[in-house]
């Protein structure tokens, strides 16, 4: 902000930026619009490669509303590429707000991802090795969940909660 | 001489064993009751995948078609886990149609529905997987934990093609039905009803926070203090995330309980 200053008119920006994020949260790519300059859009591209979304995000699964979307909380000024507030549907969005100069900067960062997808490939790392072990192994040690165990059941819950059912499905 | 396990006789310890197709043995004597229906006397050995035991001709059936869906789950999740969605369940199909004829209890049509749906899901291919998901529901279900988990599929498709309303009427329906055994895994299902409740604007059902609790004591810890119902559960999915939930036994020996659920 302080290079791009004097090309700049003091007031209020709004910049959406959408980006495509890789299984680990890795920013791959961004595209930008409503930025005041084209500089201020390379420059918001440039420090949103860099970024990568917090596991945290992946692993909360759906957040349905954000605080700052529906105008309850304002959001945290910080750095570019800070997250403050993050709305996951099948999306996920963050709003920083970067001020300097009298120039405010708003930037909406819809990130098409991943979310979903980054959170089912972890999970199938966690639970295909698990499956296969219960595939191995099928005899049930506690009648209370009958003779055999239903590795296909849990893999199904291991998948959809992020964890694999013991009582239903004990590890050898 | 083959040892069969503690619940054999001596008679039955002198079993003789022939491998058949590396899976089935032969006998020359059989002992009493089926390993796995504990009812009907047994007929014929069951040896696969950690079991060596004796089973009834009905059970043996039943296991066959258990075994021909197993023996090929790691290759269809392998192929969902590659996005060959449709390869997936062309497999499920055809080991559906190959072993229908040994599938007396529906077991194998409910697990195969059971898979279609979550591959579909999986797939987001939302009005194919409601369709899956509705079909699973039809055949019933077993165990409170396949209905939740069914519940749980068909109320994230339901949300995605934008019936948030439906979808927590099909979750708060699926609570309604309880079993100790598999409390834990509720655990979920409380978190989608309370996402689902703040998306309509609604606060949570008071009903629920019993079973919030009780699901908080499985995982040790106290259902957290939040400004609403919604965020105390939203908050225990959070903090419970990487805990592994009290065993069934270990948790009725906390409660001072000793027999069944």
């Amino acid at each position: 902000m302080d290079e791009l200053r004097g090309t700049i008119a003091p007031g209020h920006y709004t910049l959406d930026a959408s980006v495509k994020v890789d299984q680990n949260g890795h920013v791959v790519e961004v595209e930008s619009t409503g930025q005041p300059n084209p500089e201020v859009g390379i420059c918001m591209r440039i420090a949103l490669r860099g970024m990568r979304l917090p596991e945290d995000v992946f692993e909360r699964g759906p957040l349905r509303m954000s605080a700052a979307a529906d105008g309850q909380t304002l959001p945290d000024r910080g750095q570019i590429g800070e997250v403050v507030t993050v709305v996951v549907v099948t999306i996920v969005f963050t709003e920083v707000i970067i001020e300097a100069f009298a120039i405010a900067v708003g930037v909406t960062v819809t990130a098409t991802v991943a979310a979903g997808a980054a959170k089912r490939a972890k999970r199938e790392g966690m639970c295909m090795p698990l499956l296969h072990e219960c595939l191995g192994n099928k005899k049930h040690p506690n009648p209370d969940f009958g003779p055999e165990k239903d590795c296909g059941a849990c893999f199904r819950h291991c998948k959809n909660e992020g964890y694999w059912p013991e009582d239903k499905c004990p590890r050898p | 001489m083959k040892d069969i396990g503690p619940k054999t006789s001596v008679l039955d310890r002198k079993i003789m064993t022939t491998i058949v197709h590396g899976k089935r043995l032969m006998t020359d004597s059989l002992p009493k009751v089926c390993f796995y229906c504990r009812e009907k006397e047994a007929t014929a050995p069951y040896v696969h995948a950690g079991i060596d035991e004796v089973v009834c001709s009905v059970c043996l059936k039943r296991l066959t078609a258990r075994d021909a869906l197993e023996d090929r789950l790691t290759e269809i999740v392998t192929l969902e886990s590659q996005g060959r969605y449709d390869d997936a369940l062309a497999r499920l199909n055809v080991i559906f149609e190959a072993n229908r004829h040994l599938d007396d209890d529906q077991w194998l049509a409910r697990s195969i529905a059971m898979h279609r749906c979550a591959i579909l899901v999986d797939a987001e291919r939302f009005t194919e997987a409601e369709q899956a998901c509705r079909a699973w529901a039809a055949l019933g279900f077993e165990t409170v934990d396949l209905r939740w988990l069914q519940a749980s599929y068909l109320a994230q498709v339901l949300d995605a093609l934008g019936r948030p309303r439906e979808a927590l009427a099909v979750l708060e329906e699926a609570l309604g039905h309880r079993d100790p055994r598999y409390l834990p895994l509720a655990r979920g299902l409380l978190r989608q009803v309370a996402e689902l409740s703040e998306e309509l604007g609604q606060m949570v059902a008071p009903e629920w926070r019993h079973l919030a609790e009780a699901v908080a004591k499985r995982f040790r810890v106290e259902l957290p203090v939040g400004d609403t119902l919604a965020d105390s559960i939203i908050e225990l999915a959070k903090i419970t995330r990487d805990l592994r939930p009290a065993f069934l036994d270990e948790w009725e020996r906390d409660e001072g309980k000793g027999g069944r659920p």
